[in-house]
């Protein structure tokens, strides 16, 4: 990740489904690093993930507010000390990294989160009435948030997510000691009806 | 609708066309249901989903499609799914409506209103195209092939260039003459890889860069692929 890029996903000026914005905080505050975990563990479930980006806040009118993290708060900031609490939380755990990013002669940290290896990331501890052992987090689709799972198709979108990749381990261990060759291939479909749709439209 | 796609195909564009190898004219059960489903499988390896699926702004419904236009600072894309699967987007070319590119540090002086493509883009937006067509095959027709045909239009006098600072630059100025656009047939076929797609998107970049009769190797390109944000073959 670049300062470019960080700048991209500022000026977009709201956040996606790939991205969460907290404002400036301690890793030293209990609240701020349960609500970070939250949106860690949500990432990790989420085909292809995402990234936080600490040092951002809202405004009223729900625009951003990029002041970056401060001085103050930048001492706390530490990948160890981030991985562990992480780490405290997540099972199995997690993949990321941290990184320091510039904008606007601002300093920003950025958590990049890799999605769950085998089987979706759940929580494993209690944290006041934001972690609860056993939840299963996620960016719901509807819009872009991290909560524990609440609507069929997120729960939907995991399920898929964690049955692909099991899929995908099968097929590569089954081709490598050849018990799956190459699958027949299915005519190539005829451009004339799917010409006509494009074709039909205003 | 097609007023729009005009409007994009006037310019540098890319535009996909995913098309299930078995036809049925309902593939689709629920249009309302359709929103959700494409934001489930968009790629999002670098910060701008592909499709762009906004969840801020609605989709038009109507009898046998659910589209949705996205027009934001140097974003423009289009997409259409219709219920028989077959799916189609078309995007601008970023750097056409004042996405300004990052060249390497060797790259030759930008003219003003010169026309670039970057290498590093047009491999990330292959990687897209193959890994979003092989989702959406698992979604809408699991266990089937799917075609899937890219057209890449406006490129003619326009220049390919490194986009990133942290690279050198190409040795000598690359620039397509052709008028006709590039195009690329692909079936993307059942339990195909990560690394397969991740090995067919940069196949497709190299097919794509000789008509500006440039070749890039094809672990300079894995190292592109491996620089998305999220990106990460399993």
């Amino acid at each position: 990740m670049t300062d470019d890029d960080i700048a991209q996903l500022i000026e977009q000026g709201h956040e996606t489904n790939g991205v969460e914005f907290k404002s400036s905080g301690s890793l030293g505050d209990a609240h701020f690093r349960a609500k970070l975990v939250r949106a860690i563990l949500a990432f990790a479930n989420r085909r292809d993930s995402g990234v936080v980006v600490v040092g951002v806040s809202e405004n009223r009118d729900k625009t951003l507010n990029p002041t970056g993290v401060t001085s103050a708060h930048a001492k706390s900031w530490d990948f160890d000390r981030l991985s562990g609490i992480v780490s405290g939380f997540a099972d199995p755990s997690v993949e990321l990294s941290l990184e320091v990013r510039r904008y606007k002669g601002r300093t920003f940290r950025v958590i990049v989160v890799s999605e769950f290896a085998e089987v979706p990331v759940l929580c494993k501890k209690d944290h006041g009435n934001v972690l609860r052992q056993g939840g299963c987090y996620v960016r719901s689709l509807r819009k872009p948030e991290s909560r524990e799972v609440a609507f069929q198709e997120d729960m939907r979108a995991v399920i898929g997510l964690a049955t692909d990749k099991a899929v995908a381990r099968w097929v590569g261990l089954a081709r490598h000691v050849g018990l799956v060759g190459a699958l027949p291939a299915q005519p190539r479909p005829a451009l004339s009806r799917y010409d006509e749709e494009v074709e039909g439209l205003p | 609708m097609k007023e729009f796609i005009a409007a994009l195909k006037s310019k540098g564009y890319w535009q996909a066309r995913l098309l299930p190898s078995i036809e049925q004219p309902k593939r689709w059960g629920d249009k309302l249901a359709i929103k959700v489903a494409l934001n489930g499988i968009a790629v999002n390896f670098r910060g701008w989903d592909y499709p762009h699926v906004s969840l801020q702004h609605n989709v038009v419904i109507e009898s046998d499609r659910v589209w949705q236009t996205t027009e934001w600072n140097y974003f423009r894309e289009i997409w259409c799914a219709f219920l028989s699967g077959q799916f189609l987007h078309v995007a601008g070319m970023r750097a056409d409506y004042g996405a300004a590119l990052q060249l390497g540090l060797l790259e030759d002086h930008v003219e003003p209103g010169e026309k670039l493509l970057g290498i590093g883009d047009t491999v990330y937006r292959m990687t897209e195209f193959a890994h979003f067509a092989s989702r959406y095959a698992q979604a809408v027709c699991p266990g089937e092939d799917l075609r899937a045909l890219l057209e890449v239009g406006g490129l003619k006098d326009r220049r390919l260039v490194v986009d990133d600072p942290n690279r050198g630059g190409t040795s000598s100025r690359y620039v397509a003459h052709t008028e006709a656009p590039f195009t690329a047939d692909l079936l993307v076929r059942p339990g195909t890889s990560d690394a397969e797609l991740a090995r067919e998107a940069r196949n497709l970049a190299n097919e794509l860069y000789e008509l500006f009769e440039f070749r890039a190797a094809d672990a300079v390109l894995e190292g592109w692929q491996r620089q998305m944000i999220y990106y990460r073959p399993s």
